[in-house]
C-alpha cells in the first residue's frame, strides 16, 4: 500500500480526537528544526471549520479491541493499515519544514498488544528528537496497559501524553467498552501525574535534567454516547483537573461512525451540549467557578438557550448590580459580557481614572449582556432591568445574534474556546502576547535604495 | 503645514523630531507615495535622518514605555490610511503624560493607535500558521505571502528560530520585499525573486500528501464553510497548498 493510501485511512482514523491543540509548550530549538510555541499556533482549518495545528494520525488502525463507539474496532470492516517508524518520520519532517504543522499527535489502536504498540511509539519519539534534531511539539496517546517503563521513557521526548477516557462513567465503559475498565485507564493517568510531580521536584532540587511531559496530560470525553448527564461529566473534569493536575479535558460530541443497538440512535451529533460543556469548563479553569454552583442535582444539564455564565448571573441576581469602579477582579469575572481580558483592562484603566460606559464599550465590555448586571459611577445603563424575564430575555437574543464569529458553534480549535466561552473576547487579543518581538535591524531594509533591488543571485545562500 | 515622507520608518520619526523643533504647526504628514500636490498647502520634504530618527525612539522608549513603542511601531506598518497623525498624537500626549497612557484603554487618542497595531498583531500571529514554504532546487524553502499589513519584519524572527538549519526565503509579493535566512544570518530587503530556482524533484508528491491529509481530516457530518472562512479568510486561500486548485 503506498503512502498517500495509508494517509488516507490513518487519518481518517484518528481524525474524532479532538485534543489537538499544540498550547503549552515550551522546547527549545537547539541546532535542530522547531520549537514550542507556549501558546499554540493554528496552520489551517479543515472544511468543518475545526483547527489543525498537529499532523493528527494513527500509527495503526489494526485493533485487537472492540469497542462498541470506535470506528476502528476488530468487529468493524473497514480498510486496515499501519505506519512504519520511518513513515511518520518522514512525513512529520517534512510536514513541518514547509511549516504545515506545529508538530505531531500520535496515537494509536492496540496492534498485537499494548506493550508491542508503545514500544513502536517510543521509536519514533526517540528517533524524532535524537536522530532527526526535531525540537517541534510531540503529544502522543499512552496505550492503557502497556509496560509502565515504556510510558515513563516516552514521557521524557514529548511534550503532552494523554490517556483518553472517553465514556464519563463505569457504567458506560462496562457496556461500550467491555476492554478498559476505568480503573486500567484511570492508572497511566495517575503514573503520568505522580511522574510529572516527581520529575519537577528534582528539577527543583537538581536543576538538570529532561523534563517529563513539560505540557502537562490531557484526556477526551465523548459526550451524548451514553445517558450521563452534564453534571457527571463536568464533576469527573473537575475532580481530574484537581487530582490528576490535567492540562485539558476534551469534549467530543459523539458521531455515529458505527451502528450498534448498544449505541444511542443519534441523527445529528449534540453540538450544542459539547459547546456547553467547553463554556463551563473554561469557567473551571479560568474563571473560578466550581461545577455545583453551575449544576446541581435539580438541574443536571445546561441550558440550551443561556451559556452557563448567564444562566448563573440569572440564578444570583440578588448579586447585582455590582459597580464597576470598585468590584473586585474575581467579581468583575463573574458579570456576562466580560471575559478576562477586559476585566483585566478595566483594573488597569481603572488605575488612571474613574470609568464610565462609553469607556466600557471602548475596552470590549458586550453591554447588552453585562448593562444588566454593573452599574458606573452608581448609574446604570441604559437598558438597565431588575425584571427576572427581562434580563433573561435581552440575554438570550444578546447570544443569538449572529455577530462575528462568536455565534458559530462546532469547532474545537484552541482560538474558540477563547471565543465562544460566554466572553467577549476577541481572538487576535488572546493570542497577541506572544507574537514575535520586532527587532531595529530589521528595519534596515527601508534605507535601502528602492531602485537598488538585490538580486538572488548576489546573495550567497 | 504638511510633512511628506518617504513613506519609512525612520523618515517618518525625522518628521516627528523636526515636528518638535519647527514652530509650526503641521495639519498632516503624509507618505510621497501617496500624496497628491495641490497649490493652497504649504509642504515640508522631510529627508531620513537615522540619527533623529533613533532619537525619537530613544525618547519614546524613556519618556513612555517599550509598549508604547511597540503598538506605535506595528500601528504604523499597518498601513492604514491617516496613522501618521494617530502616531503623532500619541506621541504628544504620551510625552505628557509618560507610561500612564499604556492605561488608558478607553481614550480616543490611544485606541487610534491600539486599534490598527492590535489588527497588525492579529494578522502575525495568523500568518505564522498560514505562510507555506515549498521546496526549490538547491535546497531553498521558499514561501510567498500577501499579508494585508506590512508584517514581513515582525514574523520573520520566529522561523529564523523555528527553521533555524534550513535556508528559507520569505516573500512578500505585494510589497516586493523578502527576508533571506542561509543558516546563520538573515536579511531583509527589497527584492527582485523573478529568477527563482525551480521546485524540487520531491516538492509535488509532499504537497499531495499534504492535500491528502487535509481532506480527510474533515469531519462529513460537521462541515460548516462559515466557520472555515471566518478563521481562515478566502483572501490567504490563493498562497495556502492545500487550498490553491491546481
Ligand atoms: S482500543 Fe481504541 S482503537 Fe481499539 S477499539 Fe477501543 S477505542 Fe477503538
Amino acid at each position: 500500500m503506498d503512502l498517500n493510501e495509508k494517509l488516507g485511512i490513518l487519518a481518517d482514523a484518528a481524525k474524532y480526537d479532538v485534543s489537538c491543540s499544540s498550547s503549552g509548550g515550551t522546547r527549545k530549538n537547539k541546532n535542530g528544526v522547531g520549537d514550542s510555541h507556549a501558546c499554540g499556533i493554528c496552520h489551517t482549518w479543515a472544511d468543518d471549520g475545526r483547527c489543525v495545528s498537529l499532523l493528527k494520525i494513527l500509527l495503526s488502525n489494526e485493533c485487537i479491541y472492540d469497542c462498541v463507539y470506535c470506528i476502528n474496532r476488530s468487529s468493524n470492516d473497514v480498510p486496515r493499515a499501519s505506519f512504519t517508524a520511518e513513515e511518520v518520520i518522514e512525513l512529520t519532517m517534512n510536514f513541518y519544514r514547509r511549516n504545515y504543522i506545529e508538530g505531531l499527535f500520535l496515537s494509536s489502536a492496540v496492534l498485537k498488544n499494548p506493550s508491542h504498540t508503545m514500544e513502536l511509539m517510543l521509536e519514533i519519539v526517540k528517533k524524532l528528537r535524537n536522530e532527526h534534531g526535531f525540537f517541534g511539539y510531540i503529544h502522543i496517546k499512552a496505550i492503557p496497559g502497556a509496560d509502565e517503563r515504556l510510558i515513563n521513557e516516552a514521557g521524557m521526548y514529548v511534550d503532552r501524553m494523554s490517556v483518553n477516557i472517553e465514556l464519563p462513567s463505569d457504567k458506560g465503559l462496562e457496556v461500550l467498552a467491555p476492554q478498559k475498565p476505568k480503573r486500567a485507564l484511570l492508572k497511566p493517568m495517575h503514573q503520568i501525574s505522580n511522574k510529572i510531580i516527581e520529575n519537577k521536584e528534582n528539577k527543583r532540587l537538581f536543576k538538570k535534567g529532561d523534563s517529563f511531559v513539560p505540557a502537562g496530560q490531557s484526556t477526551q470525553l465523548i459526550v451524548g454516547a451514553t445517558p450521563d448527564k452534564d453534571l457527571s461529566i463536568l464533576k469527573l473534569s473537575e475532580a481530574l483537573y484537581g487530582n490528576f493536575n490535567l492540562k485539558r479535558v476534551y469534549y467530543s460530541a459523539f458521531v455515529p461512525t458505527v451502528t450498534d443497538p448498544r449505541l444511542p440512535a443519534l441523527i445529528k451529533p449534540p453540538l450544542l451540549r459539547e459547546h456547553r460543556l467547553y463554556q463551563a469548563d473554561w469557567l473551571l479553569r479560568f474563571y473560578g467557578f466550581e461545577a455545583d454552583e453551575l449544576l446541581s442535582k435539580s438541574n443536571p444539564n445546561f441550558n440550551p438557550e443561556l451559556d452557563p455564565k448567564a444562566d448563573w448571573a440569572m440564578r444570583n441576581l440578588h448579586m447585582f448590580p455590582i459597580e464597576v469602579n470598585s468590584a473586585e477582579y474575581e467579581l468583575l469575572l463573574r458579570v456576562p459580557g466580560i471575559g478576562v481580558k477586559s476585566a483585566q483592562r478595566i483594573i488597569t484603566a481603572r488605575r488612571v481614572g474613574r470609568l464610565t460606559f462609553d469607556n466600557l464599550k471602548k475596552i470590549g465590555v458586550v453591554l447588552k449582556r453585562a448593562g444588566h448586571f454593573l452599574t458606573c459611577q452608581g448609574k446604570t445603563y441604559d437598558s438597565y432591568s431588575s425584571n427576572e424575564a427581562i434580563v433573561k430575555e435581552s440575554l438570550i437574543s444578546a447570544n443569538l445574534q449572529p455577530k462575528s464569529k462568536k455565534s458559530v458553534l462546532g469547532q474545537m480549535s484552541l482560538f474558540s474556546l477563547v471565543n465562544d466561552s460566554g466572553t467577549d473576547e476577541n481572538i487576535s487579543e488572546f493570542l497577541l502576547t506572544d507574537s514575535p518581538s520586532n527587532n531595529r535591524q530589521w528595519l534596515s531594509y527601508y534605507n535601502q535604495p528602492q531602485d537598488g533591488r538585490l538580486l538572488l543571485s548576489d546573495i550567497h545562500l | 503645514m504638511i510633512y511628506i515622507y518617504d513613506g519609512t520608518w525612520d523618515c517618518f520619526l525625522t518628521a516627528v523630531h523636526h515636528y518638535y523643533y519647527d514652530k509650526q504647526d503641521v495639519s498632516n504628514i503624509e507618505s510621497s507615495l501617496c500624496y497628491i500636490p495641490n497649490l493652497i498647502d504649504e509642504y515640508r520634504f522631510i529627508t531620513s535622518d537615522i540619527i533623529k530618527a533613533k532619537s525619537v525612539e530613544e525618547a519614546i522608549l524613556h519618556k513612555i514605555s517599550a509598549e508604547s513603542l511597540e503598538n506605535l511601531q506595528k500601528c504604523f506598518f499597518s498601513e492604514i490610511e491617516g496613522r501618521e497623525m494617530w502616531i503623532l498624537k500619541y506621541i504628544r500626549l504620551g510625552f505628557k503624560i509618560g507610561s500612564r497612557i499604556d492605561s488608558m484603554l478607553g481614550d480616543k487618542t490611544v485606541l487610534d493607535v491600539l486599534i490598527p497595531a492590535r489588527k497588525v498583531g492579529m494578522e502575525c500571529h495568523r500568518m505564522l500558521g498560514l505562510l507555506r514554504f515549498e521546496l526549490l532546487d538547491g535546497g531553498i524553502y521558499y514561501a510567498k505571502i500577501q499579508p494585508d499589513h506590512n508584517i514581513i519584519s515582525f514574523i520573520s524572527p520566529h522561523f529564523k528560530n523555528r527553521f533555524a538549519d534550513q535556508n528559507w526565503i520569505i516573500h512578500d509579493t505585494t510589497r516586493k520585499i523578502a527576508s533571506l535566512y542561509n543558516t546563520k544570518k538573515m536579511l531583509l530587503s527589497y527584492m527582485d525573486l523573478s529568477n527563482i530556482p525551480e521546485l524540487h524533484a520531491d516538492e509535488l508528491r509532499f504537497q499531495a500528501l499534504w492535500k491528502n491529509y487535509y481532506k480527510h481530516i474533515a469531519i462529513k457530518n460537521r462541515i460548516n464553510p462559515k466557520l472555515q472562512k471566518n478563521f481562515m479568510p478566502k483572501r490567504y486561500w490563493k498562497n495556502l497548498t492545500e487550498k490553491k486548485s491546481d
